[in-house]
C-alpha cells in the first residue's frame, strides 16, 4: 500500500519504522550475494553498525560467506573514484592466503592484517581503524568482548560507514550485546549448506536463513 | 723606513695598499655581487643557557679552580657593581646572595646552532662565529624578499629575542664589520662600502675583542679608537702588536677577504632539555617532549623538512638512559602527532628512576608533497591517514604486528605469498596469478603434522577426502624443493581442510582450511 501526498513523505523519513516491515529503515547496506539472506536482513550487510557473527569453529566457511560482500564493496570504492579504502583484519585466527584472495577476486593489497598481543587489543584496534576513516571494511576476531569496549566500537562504527564484523564464539550468544545485529553461523553437515540464526536484528524478530557456500 | 710603500696611512686612496699578504686582494670589494651581512650578537649568551628561572642575582664564572673571576654578571648583579673581570671573592664580598654558575659551552654551542637552523628561513648562508656568541647571515640576495634591510633586522631581532635571548643586531657589507657593530650594540645598518672606514674610525679599540695586552698596550700609547690603528704606519703597528689586528681591521674594510662557511645542515639534528625537576611524571615528560619538538619543528621548517625517526633519550641520575625510538612511516613536523605516539611509548615504558634530562635526536627526512586539503580542511589524503594508523598500531603491537598480504607467482604455496611491512610495494601490480588448484582462504604459517590412525590422517577424528590429489612438486632449483601430494579433506566437524601428504616420508600435514 503506497501512501500519497505528507504521509507518504513522512513515511520516506529514515527514522521511521513501520512495524512489521523488517529493516525498512536501513539506509546502507550491502548485498550479501545470498538472496535468502539479504531479504532477511533488509537488504544486505548493515554498514556504519556493528554486526555480531557467532560461529562454534573457525574455518566452517564464515569467510566464503564475506567474499561477495568484500567484491562489491571494494568496486564500489573504486567506482567512488575516491582514495582506495583498506580491508582490516584483525587477530584473525589464521593467516588469510594471498592468492585464494586473489582467486576469489579480491586485490590482496587492499588487505591489513593485524595481530593483536593480547585479548584485549582486537577491540581497541578495531575502534582504532574505524576513527582513521581509512577502512570500508573491518573485521576482528575475539573471545573477550566486554560491554564497554563494544558499545564504544558501535559508536565508532556509526560516522565511520564502514562494515564492521566482529567474530565471537558462539557461546557468547547469550550474553547481551550493544551490537544490533547479531548472527549465530551454523555449519550443516551436508555439504555446502550454511544455517545462519538471526538472534537479534533491528526491526524484526529473530530469524533463520540459509546460504549455500558450494 | 723601509723601502716600500707599507707605511702609507690609509685614508689615502685603497688601490695604493700593496696587500702582499693576502693572496686573493680585492677580491671582495671589487668583482662578484655586493654582500650584505647581518649579524645576530648574543651578549647574554653564557648566563642565558645556565640560568635558572626567578632566582635572584646570577652571574656566570670564568677561570679555573686556582683563581675564578666573573665573566658575565646578571643585570641585578651588574646593578650591585659586580663586573666581567672581578675575582670571585670580591664579587661575593659585594654580593653575597650572588648565585653562581659555572660556564656550559656545550650548551651555548647547542644554542647557537638551534638558532642558525631557525635563521636559515632568512639564507641559506648562516654562518657561527667562531667567537661562539654570534650568528652571520648573508642577505645581500634575500632581503629584498623581506622588505628591504632595515625590516629583516627587526624581523630577525624579534624572531631572536622570542626565543627568550637578548640580541644585538647589525647590517654591513662585510661580515666583521657587521660584527662589530652588532657589539657596539646600536643596531646600525650600513649598505654602501664606501661608509665603512667613517663608520668603523670611530670604533673604541675595545671592540673587536683583541687581547687584554694589545688592548691595554693601544690604549697607553693613546690609541683609542680604530681609526686611529688605520693611520698609523703598518710595519710598525704589526711589530708592536703582530699582524693580526690590521687583518682584522682589513677584513672589516673589505680590502681583505674573509672565510665564512655556512653551517652544514646535516641530516641528523640533536636537541636537549634538562628538567628543572626530577620527575617520573609523564605529563610533565611530555610537555617537555613538546618544547623539543616545538624547538625542532622552528628548525625544520625553513628546510622543508619533517622527522623520519626521532629517538627520545631520557636521562636518569642513577641508572642507564631510557630510550624510545618513534619511526614514522613518513617524514613529519606535526608536534602533536608526535606528541601522541611519544606518550603511547611512554605508557608501554617502565622508568627505572626519575628523569632529568631528555635529549632527542631526529633523523631528518624531506616532506612529501603538501597534504591536500578540501575545503573545510579535511585532508583528502588517504595515504596519510593510514599511515598514521599503521604508527599507532605498531607503537603498541610491535613493528611485525602489522602488514599487508601479496600473491606472487611461486608453486609452493607458503612462498605463494607474503607479508608487506612497509608502502614500497605499493605501487606494484599484482602479479599474475598461477594457474593452480583450489586454494584454501586461511594458510597456517607453518604446517601442522597430523595424527595418523593406520593410513590415514585425523583432525578431530578420521577425514573425508573431497578431492585430490593436487602434486606439487618444486623448489629443485634453489634447494629447498617440496614433493607433497595436496587434499581436500573434510573432518567430522564439517570443517573443509587442505591437508598434503610428504611424498617421501608419507606424513601428513594440514596446510590450511577453506573457512
Amino acid at each position: 500500500m503506497a501512501f500519497q501526498g505528507p504521509i507518504g513523505e513522512l513515511l520516506q523519513d529514515p527514522r521511521i519504522w513501520r512495524a512489521g516491515r523488517a529493516s525498512a529503515a536501513m539506509a546502507r547496506g550491502v548485498s550479501t550475494g545470498w538472496p535468502e539472506l539479504d531479504a532477511a536482513l533488509g537488504g544486505g550487510w548493515p554498514l556504519g553498525q556493528l554486526t555480531e557473527l557467532l560461529v562454534d569453529d573457525h574455518g566452517t566457511g564464515e569467510l566464503t560467506l564475506l567474499l561477495p560482500a568484500l567484491g562489491r564493496l571494494t568496486a564500489g570504492n573504486d567506482d567512488a573514484g575516491g582514495a582506495p579504502k583498506w580491508i582490516m583484519l584483525v587477530a584473525p585466527p589464521y593467516m588469510p592466503y594471498a592468492p585464494a584472495l586473489a582467486g576469489a577476486g579480491l586485490d590482496p593489497a587492499r588487505f591489513l592484517v593485524v595481530h593483536a598481543k593480547q585479548a584485549g587489543d582486537t577491540l581497541w584496534v578495531m575502534e582504532q581503524a574505524l576513527r582513521s576513516r581509512t577502512c570500508i571494511a573491518v573485521a576482528g576476531w575475539t573471545n573477550l568482548a566486554r560491554q564497554a569496549p563494544l558499545r564504544r566500537l558501535q559508536l565508532a562504527a556509526g560516522p565511520s560507514g564502514a562494515w564492521v564484523l566482529l567474530f565471537r564464539d558462539a557461546r557468547a550468544r547469550l550474553a547481551p550485546s550493544p551490537a544490533p545485529l547479531r548472527i549465530h553461523f551454523m555449519r550443516e553437515r551436508a555439504a555446502g549448506r550454511a544455517r545462519l540464526h538471526i538472534l537479534k536484528r533491528r526491526g524484526g524478530p529473530p530469524a533463520v536463513a540459509a546460504a549455500d557456500l558450494g | 723606513m723601509p723601502a716600500d710603500s707599507r707605511n702609507l696611512p690609509l685614508p689615502f686612496g685603497d688601490a695604493a695598499l700593496p696587500l702582499a699578504a693576502a693572496p686573493a686582494a680585492g677580491l671582495p670589494a671589487g668583482c662578484g655581487a655586493q654582500r650584505l651581512w647581518l649579524c645576530l650578537q648574543l651578549p647574554q649568551l653564557p648566563l642565558e643557557v645556565v640560568a635558572a628561572p626567578g632566582e635572584a642575582p646570577q652571574a656566570v664564572l670564568a677561570g679555573g679552580r686556582q683563581d675564578p673571576v666573573i665573566l658575565l654578571p646578571g643585570a641585578t648583579a651588574a646593578a650591585c657593581g659586580v663586573h666581567p673581570g672581578m675575582p670571585l671573592n670580591a664579587a661575593l664580598a659585594l654580593l653575597p646572595g650572588l648565585g653562581i654558575r659555572q660556564r656550559r659551552p656545550g650548551l651555548e654551542q647547542a644554542a647557537l646552532a638551534r638558532l642558525s637552523s631557525w635563521a636559515a628561513r632568512f639564507t641559506p648562508l648562516v654562518n657561527v662565529d667562531p667567537g661562539g656568541d654570534a650568528l652571520l647571515l648573508e642577505i645581500a640576495a634575500s632581503c629584498a624578499l623581506f622588505g628591504g634591510p632595515a625590516a629583516m633586522l627587526a624581523a630577525a631581532v624579534a624572531g631572536v629575542a622570542g626565543c627568550g635571548h637578548d640580541v644585538r643586531a647589525a647590517i654591513a657589507p662585510t661580515a666583521r664589520a657587521a660584527l662589530w657593530l652588532a657589539r657596539a650594540g646600536r643596531g646600525q645598518v650600513v649598505e654602501e662600502p664606501a661608509r665603512l672606514p667613517a663608520v668603523l674610525a670611530g670604533m673604541p679599540v675595545n671592540l673587536p675583542g683583541w687581547s687584554a695586552a694589545t688592548v691595554s698596550g693601544l690604549l697607553r700609547m693613546g690609541i683609542n679608537r680604530l681609526g686611529d690603528c688605520m693611520r698609523l704606519p703598518r710595519d710598525g703597528f704589526t711589530r708592536r702588536f703582530g699582524r693580526e689586528c690590521l687583518q682584522e681591521i682589513d677584513e672589516a674594510l673589505g680590502r681583505r677577504p674573509e672565510l665564512r662557511p655556512a653551517c652544514r645542515q646535516d641530516g641528523r639534528l640533536r636537541d636537549d632539555l634538562e628538567l628543572p625537576v626530577e620527575t617520573c611524571d609523564g605529563t610533565l615528560l611530555l610537555d617537555a617532549l613538546q618544547l623539543l619538538l616545538l624547538r625542532l619543528r622552528a628548525r625544520l621548517q625553513p628546510r622543508q623538512a619533517g622527522v623520519q625517526v626521532l629517538w627520545v633519550r631520557l636521562h636518569h641520575r642513577a641508572a642507564r638512559d631510557s630510550l624510545l625510538r618513534i619511526g614514522l612511516l613518513r617524514p613529519s613536523i606535526d608536534v602533536a602527532q608526535l606528541r601522541e605516539l611519544a606518550a603511547l611509548h611512554l605508557c608501554a615504558l617502565r622508568l627505572p628512576a626519575p628523569v632529568v634530562a631528555l635529549a632527542l635526536e631526529a633523523d631528518v627526512a624531506e616532506l612529501p608533497p603538501m597534504a591536500r586539503e578540501d575545503l573545510l580542511g579535511l585532508q583528502l589524503d588517504q595515504g596519510e591517514r593510514l599511515a598514521g594508523l599503521v604508527e599507532r598500531l605498531r607503537l603498541r603491537l610491535g613493528i611485525h604486528a602489522v602488514h599487508g598480504l601479496r600473491a606472487s607467482p611461486e608453486p609452493r604455496p607458503e612462498r605463494a605469498w607474503q607479508p608487506v611491512t612497509d608502502d614500497r610495494g605499493a605501487g606494484v601490480a599484482p602479479a599474475a596469478a598461477v594457474a593452480c588448484g583450489l586454494r584454501p582462504l586461511w594458510i597456517l604459517t607453518e604446517p601442522a603434522a597430523l595424527a595418523r590412525r593406520g593410513a590415514l590422517p585425523q583432525f578431530h577424528g578420521p577425514l573425508a577426502f573431497e578431492d585430490g590429489p593436487e602434486r606439487i612438486e618444486a623448489g629443485w632449483w634453489d634447494g629447498d624443493d617440496v614433493r607433497r601430494d595436496y587434499y581436500v579433506a573434510r573432518s567430522p566437524r564439517g570443517l573443509r581442510l587442505w591437508v598434503f601428504q610428504e611424498r617421501r616420508s608419507g606424513r601428513w600435514y594440514l596446510h590450511g582450511l577453506f573457512g
